[in-house]
């Protein structure tokens, strides 16, 4: 009994100790793999929510729903400068600097009011300098994603790869361009 | 594997399979000649070879744009316009063939079977006699040994089989072309149209011709195509053949008839020179990968590497005969070499026509052909530009506000108001001070890098200054409102029109090929890629070089049959 127990005991600290390392690695990176920025899964988080915030989800799709926080992501590890994704690690870390004194909270842990209240004050500009910057490079490229995603640019606006006309004159009524 | 020198021994060989060298491949499979087509880059088979070509805008991870360590890595081809997410592996990256600016040229290649044929702008214009008199009238450079009526039964020989969509407009000075029906101009480019015609007799603006198949016939479902379907994202390769392409069209045509032997990966060193027959012999290739050199022979060769690759390899083919390069003895070759001139833009907007906009897409727009100095001199520069026209309204909405107004607006974008453009395509005058030469650097390959000396002249600087005048006096005329002009100041090479320093003339004194392309001091020894070109014209090159090609291809096979070569 006393083997089987010591045994068992042996079992969950070797396992606990292999596993350990990995949990804390994972909650501390992003969930896709980036090459030169190091964002963790808490400021992803954040972002996400943030993109969410910016055009949130109803009876269409939100931001959330066609990742794109995460394009925002990949395009500022990939297609940006180093100065462009410092400033986004800056400007994300100030923005919940900004929030804390404001709310007393992070922007993850904020109520729907109270991030409202935060993007009301950024469409102000009124906010530190590099949030405002930060906001601008989340807002285009949430944006961007968002508008050429699947979600929006395949199923709602429904892009055609293989239009197979032209035509040079079209009345601008007959024209359909809502969702 | 056997490798004797019968092995190794065809009736032609063509060096490059781009949009002339496939030409010349089909001409002489087609009349029964076993012919060899060296490319030095890796082997594109129609479709199979087109990675992105279905490929939805959201299929992209960076939705089209390259990521930086690319752009950075190669700041030359980073500036052509087609260069992107979806077709930078039918590019040349900078690092990996390297060469010599001695003046900054933006050099864009396409290394691969089909060339740059797959990644062209499908713009086929032909030339007149203002042009092909041009040299001749105004004093420059040499006379063209041949005329509109030499070229023009091949212009059409090489449009039917090509497939080119344009109008019958009755130019003068842009013959129309044996061509499918046109692709429309838009409601806004006919008040364009319209407003110009009347008030400068003179001036045309017209639907651009374009190799596009507006409208298949048999001729090209044979080759395997199909209607283009307007996907206007032809760079990727076309599943249907809508545009014409080696790949598509000429290089599958000539491997029916079972004559062709197509060799991806071989990178041409030199034509070889046969001392005692006073004649070519062959080439010398540089395998790709091994690096290994192989020689193979023919009795007729035609060299269609793409117009400054040209210079190179005959540079490159040096013997005691000819120690300055092949069928070099009046020092001309890689001399006079030219461009087009694509510097300069107009932008504006027009508040009319609101009630209508357009729908689908097209592979083509308006052109404005030359109308600068066409019958006689009339400006202080010499020769002149055409243009290209579009007008479209973007589809736009606001980005103000977040959260739920914010998405109102993106999902019910507005029509704007009808944006136009520009850009102009001028003529630019060859002269001995534009050459390119050997370097003493080397490639990988063991070859000397190309050095590239090309400028603009006073010439251009006038005739860009024209061009920006006289567009914005006509878009003015248009009511156009918000008209904008700019000089990009951009080096020559983003036409990706360069052309001469192996050119056509009379007199083997001052000129390298005779009227058939034939090298007048080689004589099986053809060249019809833009290297031949004497002056440069407006027009889009390529069509020009397919009608050389195919005539120049059968001149050779009658020739053949003559035993004078």
């Amino acid at each position: 009994m006393e083997r089987r127990r010591a045994l068992k005991y042996l079992f969950v600290i070797t396992a606990g100790t292999a596993i350990l390392p990995s949990c804390r690695q994972q909650e501390s990176k992003s969930s896709i793999l980036l090459k030169h920025m190091k964002v963790s899964l808490e400021e992803e988080k954040t972002l996400a929510e943030l993109a969410e915030t910016i055009i949130p989800a109803s009876a269409t799709p939100g931001a959330k729903d066609t990742y794109a926080h995460l394009f925002a992501l990949r395009m500022l590890d990939d297609c940006y400068e180093k100065e462009d994704q410092q400033a986004f690690s800056n400007g994300l870390k100030a923005l919940d600097g900004m929030v804390k004194e404001k709310h007393g909270t992070t922007f993850l842990k904020a109520s729907a009011a109270q991030r409202a209240q935060v993007l009301t004050a950024l469409e102000k500009k009124e906010a530190p300098e590099e949030v405002l910057a930060f906001y601008k490079l989340v807002k285009n490229l949430t944006i961007q994603g968002y508008l050429t995603s699947k979600p929006v640019m395949g199923d709602i606006f429904h892009y055609e790869l293989v239009p197979g006309r032209y035509h040079g004159a079209t009345p601008v009524k007959t024209v359909i361009l809502q969702a | 594997m056997s490798d004797t020198i019968k092995d190794r021994t065809f009736d032609v060989i063509v060096i490059g399979s781009g949009i002339s060298g496939g030409w010349a491949a089909k001409e002489f499979c087609e009349k029964g000649l076993k012919t060899l087509v060296l490319e030095r880059g890796r082997d594109v088979k129609h479709i199979q070879d087109y990675p992105t070509t279905s490929k939805m805008p959201w299929e992209f991870e960076h939705r089209g744009k390259l990521p930086l360590e690319v752009t950075k890595a190669n700041p030359v081809v980073s500036k052509c316009y087609a260069f992107g997410e979806a077709t930078d592996h039918f590019f040349v990256k900078d690092n990996e063939h390297p060469y010599v600016q001695e003046k900054p040229f933006d050099w864009i290649r396409g290394y691969q079977v089909g060339g740059k044929s797959l990644l062209w702008a499908r713009q086929t214009q032909r030339w007149s006699d203002f042009d092909f008199e041009g040299p001749a009238r105004d004093g420059f450079a040499i006379d063209w040994p041949i005329r509109y009526k030499d070229l023009a039964p091949w212009y059409s020989h090489v449009e039917k089989f090509a497939g080119i969509a344009g109008d019958k407009d009755g130019i003068p000075q842009l013959p129309d072309s044996d061509s499918l029906p046109g692709f429309p101009l838009n409601i806004m480019e006919k008040h364009f149209k319209q407003t110009v015609e009347k008030a400068y007799p003179g001036r045309f603006v017209i639907s651009g011709r374009c190799a596009h198949l507006s409208q298949p016939q048999q001729v090209h479902f044979d080759q395997g195509r199909g209607k283009c379907l307007n996907r206007t994202i032809c760079e990727r390769g076309c599943p249907f053949g809508g545009y014409f392409s080696s790949n598509a069209s000429t290089i599958p045509w000539a491997a029916k008839t079972g004559n062709l032997t197509l060799r991806p990966d071989s990178v041409v060193h030199s034509v070889l020179y046969d001392e005692q027959k006073g004649r070519a012999s062959g080439v010398r290739v540089i395998d790709n990968k091994t690096k290994d050199a192989i020689d193979f022979y023919a009795k007729v060769i035609f060299v269609n590497a793409a117009a400054l690759n040209t210079n190179l390899i005959l540079l490159n083919s040096k013997s005691d005969r000819f120690p300055n390069g092949l069928g070099n003895d009046n020092g001309l070759l890689g001399k006079y070499v030219a461009f087009h001139n694509y510097r300069a833009r107009v932008s504006g907007e027009y508040e009319g026509l609101s009630e209508w906009t357009t729908e689908g897409r097209r592979p083509t727009s308006g052109y404005i052909p030359r109308f600068r100095n066409v019958a006689k001199q009339e400006t202080d520069f010499l020769r002149g530009y055409a243009a290209g026209f579009g007008a479209s309204r973007n589809v736009e909405s606001s980005k103000e506000g977040f959260g739920l107004p914010l998405k109102q607006s993106l999902l019910n974008p507005k029509i704007q108001t009808w944006k136009v453009g520009s850009h102009m395509m001028g003529e630019t005058i060859p002269k001995e001070s534009n050459y390119v030469a050997l370097d003493n650097k080397k490639d990988d390959w063991d070859m000397p890098q190309l050095k590239i000396s090309m400028d603009y002249d006073d010439n251009d600087e006038k005739m860009v200054k024209d061009y920006l005048e006289q567009m914005t006096q006509m878009f003015e005329k248009a009511g156009f409102t918000n008209i904008k002009t700019n000089d990009s100041k951009q080096a020559p090479g983003l036409d990706i029109h360069e052309m001469g320093g192996v050119r056509m003339g009379h007199d083997p004194k001052t000129s390298l090929l005779n009227k058939w392309n034939q090298m007048h001091l080689c004589k099986n020894v053809f060249v019809t890629d833009g290297a031949c070109m004497t002056s440069t014209a407006t027009q889009n090159p390529s069509l020009t070089y397919m009608a050389l090609t195919a005539r120049a291809a059968d001149f050779a096979v009658s020739e053949l049959k003559k035993g004078n070569i």
